[in-house]
């Protein structure tokens, strides 16, 4: 807090560039959060293909379950990538380095956030094309607002899996934990995002879905105001 | 250090908490037994309404002020706030429990299933998940400073995303059945309107009573513990 | 039918209230057997 202060915001940034960049090489190198996301985001599709028995159903029904599996999909390996990443930095005692480095709470929050977005965003550009190709979507979809749309709702659980995952991990705790406190403060979230995204597969644009979108927005930039305000709590041990 | 020993609430306050909860459970069950007329279309299990909304509202009571302790815990560090929180947990999700069981079988009386994905309800299991992974993150917590951080935490961001997650399921499901909607059929009778404001004061009275009770006992219970620490430490020091 | 709704739907409330009780009553039970303990 206070060794922040005293190198200003270009010593603030420096930083946490810096961090990002030591996250990023490293992810980079080991794909430790983002290999179990990819695998565990397919397995969820896979799993929903065979119990829901997609081959007997017609497209339309097909239709219907997507953007829910797919936000299935999603929650679930933002889950599986959060707590990962969050644990190795635990284990490696990497913690006590990061609590020393001169930034403060806010802007460490943001650097993990930001990881936790890139990491869910990775993710997503592998299953929305499979999803599509799964459910046998129509083509001719508004790539750009469901690529909106994702990113805000993408972000809000990003926010939710930093603040809590880092709860957890202060408690030794690893996925199991945090889902049970992630979901259900998530589940606007998770209504929004797939309520929007069932309007945009379907070949309709951000408006038709209102008010989804903007609960989307409003949760993002709830739970970055809870996440940037709280951090410092559930960090100090 | 605080003094208190022997019991959290001592007997005055005990018998003042029994008559102060009896109270209010006799003007609950006064309105929504005798008072209250019966319903036409649904008949008696109407009256489930009385103790069924009121627990809902008594539970975001509970919720709401659980969040309040935990900010001011956070911003104050004192133990006290901490003790108003855990017993805020403790009695919303009694009464947030009381709605998931009295809905169900309101449900299945009147429209013939047992859970209906309605927006009461719903927000109901949802805010009820989210205040027993505080209750979680307390059992699970390795002392008494990290377990009031933490479950503060878990409280803050529960209650303000609560308004949130209230709108989202009503906008979901569209909106409520019965009860409030404006116009003619859906209206209260005069009659009913009074047992319902009887239900609502009578639940918040038995509430009142609950929650002083609980809050006490974490009292008590906050000062045995460090009581503990404090001998186990002369103990060490010996 | 729809009466005897009613009456499982206060049955279970209270009793949910009272196991609510009893669980206080026994944690303060055990509080003052732990002050008792410190006591001797």
């Amino acid at each position: 807090m206070s060794a922040g202060a005293a190198h200003g915001a270009g010593g603030v940034a420096r930083a946490a560039s810096a961090l990002f960049a030591a996250d990023l090489r490293r992810e980079l190198r080991t794909g430790e959060a983002l290999v179990p996301m990819l695998m565990f985001a397919m397995i969820v599709l896979v799993v929903a293909g065979v119990t829901f028995n997609l081959p007997e159903m017609g497209p339309d029904d097909r239709r219907r379950l997507a953007p829910g599996i797919l936000w299935t999909a999603i929650a679930f390996a933002m889950l599986v990538g959060q707590a990962r990443a969050l644990l190795v930095d635990r284990d490696e005692e990497r913690w006590q380095g990061l609590l020393l480095s001169p930034l403060d709470r806010t802007a460490l929050f943001a650097v993990k956030w930001l990881e936790g977005l890139l990491l869910g965003l990775a993710v997503e550009l592998l299953l929305v094309p499979l999803t599509v190709v799964f459910f046998d979507l129509p083509p001719g979809l508004h790539w750009g607002q469901l690529a909106l749309a994702l990113l805000l709702g993408t972000g809000g659980l990003a926010a939710l899996g930093t603040l809590l995952g880092s709860l957890t991990t202060s408690l030794g705790r690893g996925e199991a934990m945090l889902s049970i406190l992630v979901l259900p403060v998530a589940s606007p979230i998770l209504i929004a995002g797939s309520m929007t995204t069932a309007k945009l597969l379907a070949g309709g644009t951000l408006a038709d879905a209102s008010p989804w979108p903007a609960v989307l927005l409003a949760t993002l930039g709830l739970n970055l105001a809870l996440g940037a305000l709280l951090f410092e709590s559930v960090l100090v041990e | 250090m605080s003094e208190r020993t022997s019991s959290a609430l001592g007997r005055p306050a005990a018998i003042a908490c029994g008559a102060l909860f009896l109270a209010g459970a006799l003007l609950l069950l006064w309105g929504a037994m005798l008072y209250a007329p019966t319903e036409k279309v649904m008949g008696d299990v109407q009256r489930i309404f009385y103790f069924h909304v009121p627990s809902a509202a008594n539970a975001m009571l509970g919720f709401v002020l659980a969040g309040v302790a935990g900010l001011a815990y956070l911003a104050t560090r004192r133990s006290g706030w901490d003790e108003i929180g855990r017993a805020a947990v403790e009695t919303g999700t009694l009464w947030a429990t009381i709605v998931l069981v009295t809905g169900p079988i309101w449900a299945r009386s009147a429209w013939g299933t047992w859970w209906t994905w309605e927006p009461r309800l719903t927000t109901s299991l949802i805010t009820w998940l989210i205040f027993l992974g505080a209750m979680l993150v307390r059992k699970v917590s390795h002392n008494a400073e990290q377990s009031a951080r933490l479950a503060s935490v878990i409280a803050i961001v529960g209650v303000l995303n609560l308004p949130v997650v209230y709108l989202s399921v009503h906008w979901w499901r569209g909106n409520h059945p019965m009860i409030f909607k404006r116009g003619a059929e859906g209206a209260l009778a005069p009659e009913m309107w009074t047992a319902f404001v009887a239900g609502m004061i009578g639940v918040t009275l038995m509430h009142v009573a609950l929650l002083y009770a609980a809050w006490r006992t974490a009292q008590l219970e906050d000062a045995v513990s460090a009581r503990e620490r404090l001998a186990e430490h002369e103990e060490n020091g010996r | 039918m729809s009466t005897t709704m009613m009456f499982w739907g206060y049955a279970a409330g209270f009793a949910l209230i009272a196991l609510f009780v009893g669980r206080l009553v026994a944690k303060n039970a055990s509080l003052a057997r732990r002050i008792d303990a410190l006591q001797r």
